[in-house]
């Protein structure tokens, strides 16, 4: 799994490449620090190149969410695949996190 | 019954056999004997019969010769009855006539020449002591032979007749018999006896030179039962004889001659005590031999009582022997492998070893051979089978296994006897072997159809070196791959020209093996050796022991590290690809059971604990099912509290979302605890 970190002025944007699985996301915990610093801006998770999360990503993306909502940031979701949409939707975190295409 | 008063019972029939010989033996000769004396009797019987008959015909014949003298001067007498004084004449030559006759007279009744005087007997004869003739008138009122049996019979008589015996006592003076004739005047009225007499001596000169048997004597008995001739002095006194006669009428006498049965049965003794001799050192040789010979079977029977005995408990160590081997079925089926193991003891008992046991989703097992045969190497090998028992049930590490085994083997080994030993341990889901040799001989390991010996070097024997030191090697079984086992007792199976089966037979029979169960490849194995020995006693313990790896791609096992949830993707799309299973369903099962295992990987084991979680998967009613097993800390997950998804943001927990997920997607998810595993079968509609 990689995640490609672009910073575009109050944008950060994280493309995921490759599966959110149990083992990826122990990997990746310590990469998104930046996004849980900057929490008060717009952070944007691009998910197009993610076809696989499991309740460890899930986790990752709540604690990214709990922060950005205690700071005052913005959080959304793109180009979520249909798969991890439904992931998404059994956890009933679709209320939670904003799905944009 | 004991063995001592036993002692005699099995050769009961033989000894019963040689006295049923030996009696019949005796019976038989006594049958014989009887026979013989029977024969002798008849023989004698015979011989004294003709020679009887010979006796009288020479008798009769003498004194039918005197008979016949009288007779011619009875005439003589009649015809000169006018002249008493021709009568002495007369009498004169019936005397000369034979030089048998010792006197002759003429005894006329009473008062027949008157002139003469009542008693008128003209005699002539020889006086006794010489050889004088010598005439006279014998009748007298001494000698009054009207009152004697001869003069009597003579009157009332028409013919000759031979009287009585009597003591001539006014003629010869001596025993005699005579021969009377009636003497008849013209008016054929008897007027007188003449009469010849022989003495005794006579006929006994006759009868006295019959010798049929060395003592068999003759006697001639008169009418009246006085003996004319009686038995010679040299007769034998005592002991049975046979008595033999022959009746002369004619002469009023009776022959007969006397055979003792010691003279009759001569032969008889003689040859039956030859008989006799011979039987009894027969007899005594066949009792001497059949002594030799009970004696002998009493100690070959001891001998056999003995190995009997050693035989049982031979047997009884061999069954408890075989109690030592594992089982042919393990106590559960297990996946994974397919495991036999065979031994054939050579002589009962061997100091052959294998077993194998399950613990902990591990394989253990070993083979061994200890140095020797019997009982000793037995006993040596029922130990090291107690002590990998006893150590492999707490040590996962083939190496510190061996020396434990190894101390405990050397430090108590008085015979120096040796064991060498392949120990292995083998990850019953990865398939990896590790293990250790102690100088035994190297496993065959089957790969895809080619089969070679293990390469490691072997390290030094047990029970030599108590502080040597073992080093692990490890092997990794892929699917279909066989570990073959055995003592040297197949690879130095000999025949009978004496080779050996060798390592390139082995190798060449079990290149074949590939495709065969390992039940298949042991019974081949041990064809392959009867056969190859045809004929030839086998000279050591057999064992053999085939492990396969027959893991087929539904079952993970992942170890305890986070890192191992990287098998299960590609693990299901194999599984998918194999089944044909519809894609679209794949990332949310392997969503469902990462969640499932990353639990059991995470939390099942105490931290620092090694432990396996191990996934099988299977389609089955048209569902897949997938089972989750681990053997750590009991734990049901379904109890576990879930993630409340309706509350606000602030509100939602970061945990239980996996639970949730399971449950979600699967159909149907149960949880047990079974044989101190945790069980979590998870069920999903296709």
């Amino acid at each position: 799994m990689d995640i490609n970190i672009v910073n575009e002025g109050n944008t950060i944007t994280a493309v995921f490449d490759g599966r959110l699985d149990t083992v990826a996301a122990q990997q990746v915990a310590d990469t998104l620090d930046p996004l849980l610093q900057q929490a008060d801006s717009n952070i944007i998770l691009d998910c197009e190149k993610m076809p696989f999360i499991s309740s460890s990503g899930l986790r990752i993306f709540l604690k990214i969410r709990k922060k950005v909502a205690a700071k005052g940031g913005k959080m959304c979701l793109k180009h979520v695949c249909p798969d991890v949409q439904q992931v998404f939707k059994m956890t009933k975190l679709d209320d939670i996190f904003e799905i944009v295409e | 019954m004991t063995p001592q008063k036993d002692k005699y019972q099995f050769a009961k029939k033989e000894i019963l056999q040689i006295l049923i010989a030996i009696f019949a033996l005796i019976s038989v000769s006594m049958v014989y004997y009887f026979h013989i004396r029977k024969e002798a009797l008849h023989t004698a019987q015979m011989r004294a019969q003709a020679t009887l008959k010979n006796s009288e015909r020479v008798i009769t014949s003498r004194m039918g010769k005197i008979e016949i003298a009288v007779n011619a001067m009875r005439s003589m007498a009649e015809y000169a009855l006018d002249d008493p004084d021709a009568m002495y004449d007369i009498a004169n030559s019936i005397v000369e006539s034979n030089n048998r006759i010792l006197g002759a007279g003429i005894a006329f009744k009473a008062d027949y020449y008157p002139e003469k005087g009542h008693w008128h007997e003209t005699y002539v004869g020889y006086q006794k002591g010489n050889d004088t003739l010598v005439s006279k008138q014998l009748g007298s009122e001494e000698h009054d032979y009207f009152q004697m049996d001869w003069f009597k019979h003579g009157m009332s008589s028409k013919e000759g007749f031979w009287s009585n015996p009597y003591f001539d006592n006014a003629g010869g003076k001596t025993y005699v018999v005579s021969y009377c004739c009636p003497v008849f005047d013209s008016a054929d009225e008897v007027v007188g006896v003449i009469c010849a007499d022989v003495s005794f001596d006579t006929l006994a000169k006759i009868i006295q030179g019959v010798t049929l048997y060395p003592h068999s004597y003759c006697t001639l008995i008169a009418g009246d039962g006085s003996l004319l001739v009686p038995p010679p002095a040299s007769a034998k006194k005592g002991g049975k004889s046979h008595v033999f006669s022959e009746g002369i009428d004619d002469k009023n006498m009776t022959l007969t001659i006397t055979i003792p049965d010691s003279d009759m049965y001569k032969r008889l003794r003689e040859s039956s005590l030859f008989f006799a001799f011979m039987a009894l050192t027969g007899i005594f040789s066949i009792i001497f031999i059949a002594y030799r010979l009970v004696r002998n079977l009493l100690k070959l029977h001891e001998i056999q009582i003995k190995e009997q005995h050693i035989e049982d408990e031979l047997a009884i160590a061999s069954n408890i022997q075989r109690a030592l081997l594992p089982s042919d079925v393990l106590p559960q089926p297990v996946k994974n492998i397919d495991i036999k193991g065979l031994q054939i003891p050579a002589k009962f008992v061997g100091g052959d070893l294998y077993d194998y046991y399950i613990r902990d989703n591990k394989l253990l097992f070993c083979v061994g051979d200890v140095s020797g045969k019997g009982v000793p190497a037995a006993l040596l090998m029922a130990i090291a089978h107690s002590l990998f028992r006893m150590l492999s049930a707490r040590d996962d590490r083939p190496e510190q296994i061996m020396e434990a085994l190894n101390t405990a083997i050397s430090d108590n080994n008085p015979d120096i006897m040796f064991i060498t030993m392949f120990l292995g341990i083998m990850d019953l889901s990865t398939g990896e072997i590790r293990y250790c040799n102690a100088g035994h001989n190297p496993p065959i390991v089957i790969r895809n159809g080619h089969a070679e010996f293990l390469g490691t070097e072997p390290s030094l024997l047990l029970g030599v070196d108590p502080t040597a030191q073992y080093s692990a090697n490890e092997l990794t079984m892929s699917p279909g791959d066989t570990f073959f086992l055995y003592t040297d007792g197949l690879t130095e199976a000999e025949n009978i020209q004496e080779e050996l089966f060798g390592e390139r037979r082995s190798l060449e029979t079990i290149a074949t093996f590939n495709t065969l169960t390992a039940e298949e490849q042991v019974e081949r194995m041990r064809q392959a050796v009867k056969k190859f020995a045809d004929q030839a006693e086998q000279s050591d313990d057999l064992t053999l022991l085939s492990i396969r790896f027959t893991k087929t791609g539904n079952t993970l096992c992942m170890s305890n590290n986070i890192e191992e949830l990287n098998k299960l993707e590609p693990f299901l799309n194999e599984f998918f690809e194999r089944e044909n299973l519809d894609l679209s369903i794949l990332p949310q099962i392997n969503l469902a059971l990462e969640e499932a295992a990353t639990n059991v990987i995470m939390y099942a084991y105490p931290e620092g604990e090694k432990g396996t979680a191990e996934l099988s998967v299977e389609v089955a009613d048209g569902l897949i099912c997938a089972t989750l097993t681990d053997s750590g800390t009991p734990f049901n997950p379904l109890q576990q509290q879930e993630a409340n998804l309706n509350v606000s943001l602030e509100e939602r927990q970061i945990g239980g979302l996996g639970i949730h997920l399971i449950k979600e997607i699967m159909d149907e998810v149960e949880y047990a605890h079974e044989d101190g595993r945790n069980v979590l079968r998870m069920k999903k509609r296709l």
